[in-house]
């Protein structure tokens, strides 16, 4: 899935720029973002529901906005709200499993299973994190290769999220690509990699997790660094959360909201220090 | 191999076009149901009172074409409201169709579908309010004869105007039957204007004084006469005109506004 010099805007003034950028298959993408900075509608001109203003869009050698419904079968997207028919789990699956020609029915049940969910329960009688839960069963049942999912997490319980994390790891196959958009990051870590981040119309920083903690180290320090190597420092309980250059080559964890944090403020310096690499 | 097989479907597929009846029938089978019985109760009723008065044999007919009419104009100026609705348009946008394949759907179903449709369930319906009426009062209407030219020609007026409506419901975001039907009467105003104007360019005598009407005519020959023509030169003039109206209402009316519609409905973004 490739974007070259895409540009897009609802009004007059760009939300994207000039966008560039690549995915490949076989990873689960942090698709991470202020509010406003257009995480969501990213997701729609990948999936087609909205056209790009100028430059290229192309995902598995077609054009999105001709809506083609051989890609059509190969994109699920699951928005953040939605709206569920009056019809039992059951029947949606009868009606919307024959459009996709791998579904797999079986996958399906397992899904289900896993997510405490019974296909002759009305979807309007569900909670918003189990109707949530049911897309995302039918989703991955599809078996397409690129799956969207704008904030997943939002509405789920504390069980429901860690089972989220494990069903969608284990559902990233070799040609299957997952762009989870959020913003809940706490939620996706040890989940997503690499991370992309958006900002000002542009994508600031796409990276996997090995390669940030090559470059950067997250530390908390009693006392606030005044360094010149501290790329952003954070006051929290009991000190200060300090990112800084990784001059050791140790491999530390990386806390992607402190690693956010430290992208949008500092975006040039990190810029400059991953340019470096390359 | 399956990039091939794929490419040669992605225009128009029936597997697909039947896959969408089928959505849209599973998903709103309970409000047609609903909505059938609430009508053929209303239509039983108001037959039984007219049998009363023993002097509308044409009962059927007249509620038949009324239902069509109202019933068929509502359902097609709402037959794209999914795709402005916020929380739908995604999963019907997304769903693995072809755009062609959702407009002929959706098209299909508000015009022969709806027109068959309610012509099933009018024809149990009549039955059963005729058995009635024999029963209480002892007069019975005639029944709707699918097979008459009044039918015909009504179903076939239907077709055509529906498509007015259809186009509605594609450009319009939010009152698309109140905003069509206004599109209508400002339509058929500026028509009028246009026409007046013209009228009045072409013949300016005729329109002089204060009446819009000089001078009676008590014969073709007197109104050709003055217009400067000759009485067999004017009607040719207004049968060609009159043909021409009717070309375009049967021919050109219909696929002019399903293609507006269509290219419009494959550019709107969600």
């Amino acid at each position: 899935m490739s974007i070259k010099n895409l540009s897009f805007g609802y009004t007059r003034k760009k939300l994207f720029r000039n966008l560039d950028f690549h995915l490949a298959p076989g990873n689960i993408y942090g698709l991470l973002g202020k509010n406003g900075a257009g995480k969501t509608t990213l997701l729609k001109l990948i999936s087609g529901l909205r056209y790009p203003q100028d430059g290229e869009c192309l995902v598995f050698d077609y054009v999105p906005q001709e809506r083609a419904p051989g890609l059509l079968e190969e994109i699920y997207f699951i928005p953040e709200e939605f709206f569920m028919p009056s019809i039992t789990m059951g029947t949606y699956e009868k009606i919307y499993a024959p459009f996709y020609p791998r579904f797999d029915r079986k996958a399906l049940a397992e899904y289900m299973k896993e997510f405490d969910l019974d296909l002759k329960e009305k979807l309007t009688e569900l909670s918003y994190g189990q109707k949530k839960k049911f897309l995302l069963a039918f989703g991955l049942a599809t078996n397409c290769r690129l799956f969207l999912l704008d904030e997943p997490t939002n509405g789920l319980d504390i069980p429901s999220k860690s089972q989220f994390r494990k069903i969608l790891a284990s559902a990233l196959t070799e040609d299957r690509i997952i762009l989870v958009s959020t913003h809940q990051v706490r939620d996706m870590e040890n989940l997503i990699d690499p991370i992309i981040m958006l900002d000002d119309g542009q994508i600031i920083f796409n990276q996997y997790l090995h390669n940030v903690s090559r470059k950067l180290v997250i530390q908390i320090e009693p006392e606030q660094p005044e360094t010149v190597d501290v790329l952003y420092s954070d006051k929290v309980l009991g000190g200060y959360t300090v990112v800084k250059e990784n001059r050791s080559g140790e491999e530390s964890r990386i806390d992607l909201e402190t690693l956010f944090n430290a992208v949008t403020t500092n975006r040039d310096k990190i810029h400059a220090l991953f340019s470096k690499e390359a | 191999m399956n990039a091939q097989s794929i490419e040669r479907n992605q225009y128009f597929s029936p597997r697909r076009f039947f896959l969408l009846l089928k959505r849209d029938f599973l998903t709103y089978y309970r409000t047609i149901l609903i909505t059938a019985a609430a009508i053929g109760g209303f239509v039983i009723f108001v037959s039984t009172v007219s049998a009363f008065t023993g002097n509308a044999r044409n009962f059927h007919t007249i509620v038949y074409f009324l239902l069509l009419y109202t019933g068929g104009f509502i359902v097609s100026s709402r037959a794209f409201r999914e795709i402005y609705n916020s929380q739908k348009s995604y999963t019907y946008v997304a769903l693995p169709g072809s755009r062609l394949e959702k407009f002929s759907e959706r098209l299909i179903a508000t015009s022969i579908g709806y027109v068959l449709g309610t012509l099933m369930v009018y024809s149990i319906v009549s039955a059963i309010s005729e058995g009635v009426n024999q029963a209480l009062i002892g007069y019975t209407h005639a029944f709707l004869n699918p097979l008459s030219r009044t039918f015909w020609i009504g179903a076939a007026v239907y077709l055509v105007v529906e498509g007015i409506f259809l186009a509605g419901s594609v450009f319009f975001r939010k009152n698309s039957l109140i905003k069509t039907l206004l599109m209508i009467i400002v339509f058929g105003l500026a028509l009028l204007i246009i026409t007046i104007i013209t009228a009045r360019l072409i013949i300016p005598g005729y329109f002089e004084g204060l009446g819009p009407i000089r001078q009676e005519f008590h014969s073709l020959r007197e109104l050709a006469e003055w217009l400067g023509m000759t009485e067999a030169g004017l009607q040719r003039t207004g049968r060609t005109i009159w043909l021409i109206i009717r070309l375009f209402f049967w021919a050109a009316l219909a696929p002019l506004c399903w293609t507006v519609s269509f290219l419009k409905f494959r550019k709107i973004e969600v």
